[in-house]
């Protein structure tokens, strides 16, 4: 059986607010989130095992539809991370427990999913709920980098 | 909030290639010829006997659209500076994104980061992230042992 050589060493998530500021040109987080665009494609160019991923449901919380052209917001290449049915358990679980809206539970849930050799970081600027997230998967090693 | 300004009025090739991209991961596979280094076939060949890659095929098909998404992000993300040069981030502030994002010891100093991007531009006008950090962390160690 071959390894699983598609896993990337890293994977990075997207939370609703750092959504929200890199789809709205008058954000006044735009620029922050944009560095953190701009700093994956270093990471990419030099170790290229980052995966940037949007779960899907921050996609809808932020209202961002991606079949929708303007010239004011960017084409950013993202990878959707869709809901399946074990992670929308979890989330479940997270968002009864938790009471958090289900964007940051689906964020939680995929948190829960990843390998336990695979690092993770969150791009957000709520400094409480995708932090209490991923203690409650067991995940606190979870870099939060806040906008 | 700009979300859903007007349209472009052409469509842009780059949108093009986007729209391609968007579709890559489906479609009939197609065979096609390319011309790779002897060696370089051959080590593919024993990875694959060894069972750590699955085929040549997938693994060149992945390198492509790897580099593909990194070509096409800076695309846009220049073409978005263009429309909105407010929004491009300062290389310190993509110098402290990355910190956040991989874990740096530096992370939490924005201000000796600021200080390491206005000196590194200087001796290295095309200076990245990765730079701007080893140059901060020679000045912090410089300092500490200056104290």
């Amino acid at each position: 059986m071959p390894r699983n050589e598609n896993k990337k060493s890293m994977l990075i998530l997207l939370d609703n607010e750092a959504v929200q500021a890199l789809i709205d040109t008058g954000h006044p987080k735009h620029q922050d989130a944009l560095a953190f665009i701009e700093a994956d494609l270093v990471g990419k160019q030099s170790k290229g095992a980052v995966d940037l991923r949007i779960p899907t449901a921050v996609r809808v919380e932020a209202e961002w539809d991606r079949t929708g052209k303007s010239v004011h917001v960017p084409r950013l290449r993202f990878h959707d991370q869709p809901l399946n049915a074990g992670t929308a358990n979890v989330a479940a679980q997270l968002r009864a427990k938790h009471k958090v809206s289900v964007a940051d539970a689906h964020l939680g849930a995929e948190i829960a999913n990843v390998a336990p050799d695979q690092k993770i970081s969150v791009i957000t600027s709520d400094q409480t709920d995708p932090s209490s997230m991923a203690t409650s998967v067991n995940r606190s090693d979870t870099r939060m980098c806040y906008l | 909030m700009v979300l859903f300004g007007m349209a472009d009025p052409e469509l842009d090739p780059l949108d093009e290639l986007l729209d391609a991209l968007d579709g890559a991961e489906s479609g009939p596979l197609v065979g096609t010829s390319v011309k790779l280094p002897a060696n370089l076939r051959r080590a593919a060949e024993m990875a694959r006997s060894m069972g750590l890659i699955k085929s040549t095929s997938e693994v060149a098909g992945e390198g492509l659209r790897d580099r593909l998404d990194v070509i096409t992000q800076r695309a846009v993300l220049e073409r978005h500076y263009r429309l909105h040069p407010e929004a491009q981030p300062s290389l310190a502030r993509v110098a402290r994104a990355y910190a956040q994002m991989h874990g740096h010891p530096l992370a939490n100093h924005a201000a000796l980061i600021a200080e390491a991007a206005d000196r590194v531009v200087k001796d290295e006008p095309e200076a990245d992230a990765r730079d701007v950090l080893i140059y901060a962390t020679a000045l912090q160690r410089e300092r500490e042992s200056a104290a």
